[in-house]
């Protein structure tokens, strides 16, 4: 976007540190539409901890899918991407910011080097192609041309998802189960061997056992490929046995980011706070469930000063003026609220 | 007082060669059921997909006939009911499906799905009528501001607030029971709760029952628990454990509810870390499948040799307290 490149340092002086996959800088998408102009994420800036996993989490339309999307450039169109997004790429040996890079050298790092799936993608598959195929197509999409080769990996990465590649490799996309697409999807993701792997609602439409399986075969093939992965979800407690780190998404922004023992034990957005208190609990007192009241904003015209202000118990005069910057408040815990000191969990909403 | 009786209820669908070919073999969707829902409760039946437990729910609305059994309201089989009665009953049990999208029509506008049934119900005879009407419906279910939203078409609104609608539209009939198909599991976890208050709301104000159907083991202990009623689990066509909601979910006895316990997230770091499935086998068997003696047996992590040959019966453990599994029976 040469627009948007105006607004921030030429690319020679950004420089990526070590231990950071992926940083995204003032990263914005636009919408313009007749009712106004929609900021559907609004300056963020990210950085995406290398060989972790992290999870980003926010209620629909606070802007999750769009964040990650825009990280890759994949905004539906008419969505205009404003910032930049660094990432240092082993192919083209240098760091690049993604959202510059030329068309040719941009399809070459998608599913490469970061790959996205995205929600409900198990219905992506074509009906008309065995599961076989698509792998052979992908890889020759990328110029990988050895079959042989190409299905060897494949059944690799089916058993690891915990398919069985003799079934699955012939079958067509209708006669596995949702779940099963979804893991067929998965290794299908892996096949070039990216480093970073977008994962968007994976687990959305699934059974509970479904999920429940799932998330576990991320966290094994996380723990054998130590590769970067995003988890973008609405269900905080689903990702806790997975995820290193979360960003709290509320209106369009991350409100919250940090280990995720932290975001659960210790949050400091009174957000972070209500989602805790919202989830209905397997098991103990169902008497301790409080909900947010109010609803999320749209994305023309929020609130202003803090967005999270007119549902907040703890918002004073300066959150309806000030909007909050994201500040550490230690051990790489981001939030952004004036009144972190002062959020306990037990008391909000009480 | 009891609303509903199921009894013995079984729901085949044929599974069929060709257009023209036989039938090649029968998914038992719902195989030998009984279940009662009584008046002001909540009920929540819990299964994965191919469970049965949609086809019981549109059986128990008037929706699908029974290959066998019956199902029972106010004592009268649902299914041999003289005309007047069958409309009555229809209006009094209502079915709300699992997309709201799918019910409502694309071209009209929130305000005409509100007014064309209060017109044909007698509550208002033009639209002009019908204004106070629908803002008042539409409060009622926490769809507010109403003047924001009345004009609005179904593609214009959320997925909870296409539920909220669509819930007010039922309730306009006066139902005494509604069998709510996954009313929250496309919702976000954080709006589950309002969702199921709005519910629970028109049980306590007007006594309005629940059958609540769900994969999803939290959100039907809460519904269930606060509804003053049971959770009963469902695996392929068969209720394998029933129970109060809290008990249930505590302390499972059926090792598939065991599974559904432990795959069920919870805001707990050091369970959520080392909790791992014992399951033998992560994919349910298609529902044609035939499985000689338990049908979990071939899922189950503790199958022993007589679950693989003979299905166990559904016991009384204790009262309220029903479970299908060899481990319960004594010999």
């Amino acid at each position: 976007m040469v627009t948007a490149a105006r607004a921030v340092a030429p690319l020679e002086s950004l420089e990526l540190p070590r231990g950071v996959a992926l940083r995204a800088l003032s990263l914005s998408v636009v919408y313009r539409m007749p009712r106004g102009v929609a900021r559907v994420v609004d300056r963020v800036d990210f950085d995406l901890v290398e060989g972790a996993v992290t999870a980003i989490v926010g209620e629909s339309g606070s802007g999750k899918t769009m964040l990650a999307s825009a990280l890759l450039k994949l905004v539906p169109y008419p969505g205009r991407v404003e910032g930049r997004v660094l990432y240092r790429s082993e192919l083209l040996g240098r760091v690049v910011d993604v959202l510059s890079l030329p068309k040719e050298q941009l399809k070459r790092i998608r599913w490469r080097e970061i790959a996205m799936v995205f929600q409900g993608a198990q219905n992506s598959f074509n009906p008309t192609m065995k599961i076989a195929e698509h792998f052979i197509d992908t890889a020759e999409a990328h110029g990988w041309r050895d079959r042989r080769a190409v299905l060897e990996r494949a059944r690799k990465l089916l058993e690891m998802v915990m398919l069985d590649p003799d079934r699955v490799l012939e079958s067509y996309p209708h006669q596995l189960s949702g779940g099963m697409k979804q893991r067929a999807l998965i290794a299908l993701s892996l096949l070039l061997d990216p480093k970073v792997l977008i994962l968007d609602e994976p687990t959305s439409a699934l059974d509970t056992v479904s999920q429940k399986v799932l998330v576990d075969l991320l966290k094994d093939i996380h723990a054998r490929l130590r590769n970067t992965m995003v988890f973008i979800t609405h269900d905080l407690p689903l990702i806790l046995g997975l995820a290193h780190y979360a960003a709290i998404m509320y209106a369009f922004k991350i409100v919250e980011y940090g280990p995720i023992e932290e975001i659960v034990r210790n949050p400091r957005h009174p957000y972070t706070a209500g989602l805790l208190k919202s989830v209905p609990p397997l098991r103990g007192d169902l008497r301790r469930v409080r909900t947010i009241p109010g609803t999320h904003p749209d994305p023309i015209n929020p609130p202003r000063g803090c967005r999270f202000h007119p549902r907040c118990p703890l918002a004073t005069e300066v959150c309806r003026r000030v909007e909050p910057k994201l500040i550490d408040v230690g051990g790489r815990h981001l939030v952004a609220c004036h009144r972190w000191e002062e959020v306990e969990v037990d008391k909000l909403w009480s | 007082m009891e609303l509903i009786r199921v009894e013995n209820l079984r729901i085949y669908f044929p599974l069929k060669k060709s257009i023209l070919g036989g039938v090649r073999g029968w998914v038992r969707a719902v195989d030998g059921v009984d279940l009662v829902i009584g008046s002001r409760t909540a009920v929540s039946i819990v299964g994965e997909s191919g469970s049965g437990k949609t086809t019981l729910g549109k059986a128990v609305a008037g929706l699908v006939r029974p290959t066998s059994g019956r199902v029972l309201w106010r004592g009268r089989d649902v299914y041999s009911l003289p005309k007047e009665e069958y409309a009555l009953f229809r209006r009094r049990v209502q079915y709300m499906p699992q997309d709201p999208y799918s019910a409502f029509n694309p071209s009209k506008t929130v305000f005409d799905h509100l007014c064309i049934p209060l017109m044909r119900w007698g509550k208002a005879s033009n639209r002009l009528e019908c204004v106070d009407a629908v803002a008042k419906i539409l409060e009622s279910v926490k769809v507010t501001p109403p003047e924001e939203y009345m004009f609005r078409y179904p593609h214009q609104l959320s997925g909870g607030e296409r539920q909220r609608i669509l819930f007010a539209r039922i309730m306009m009939v006066e139902p005494e029971l509604v069998v709510t198909d996954e009313p929250v599991s496309a919702i976000d976890v954080a709006l589950r709760v309002d969702q199921m208050n709005l519910m629970l709301d028109f049980l306590e104000r007007l006594g309005v029952s629940y059958l609540f159907i769900s994969h999803e083991l939290a959100s039907a202990r809460y519904m269930a628990e606060r509804g003053g009623g049971f959770i009963a689990v469902m695996y392929l066509g068969r209720i394998v454990e029933q129970g109060p909601p809290r008990q249930l979910v505590e302390n499972p006895l059926h090792p598939y509810t065991e599974a559904l316990v432990d795959a069920t997230p919870e805001l707990d770091l050091e369970r959520a870390r080392s909790k791992r499935l014992r399951l033998r086998s992560v994919d349910v068997p298609k529902p044609y499948e035939e499985i000689k003696g338990c049908r979990f047996s071939n899922r189950c992590p503790d199958a022993m040799p007589r679950c693989f040959e003979e299905e166990p019966p559904l016991i009384e453990v204790s009262s309220g307290r029903l479970v299908r599994c060899w481990k319960f029976v004594k010999r």
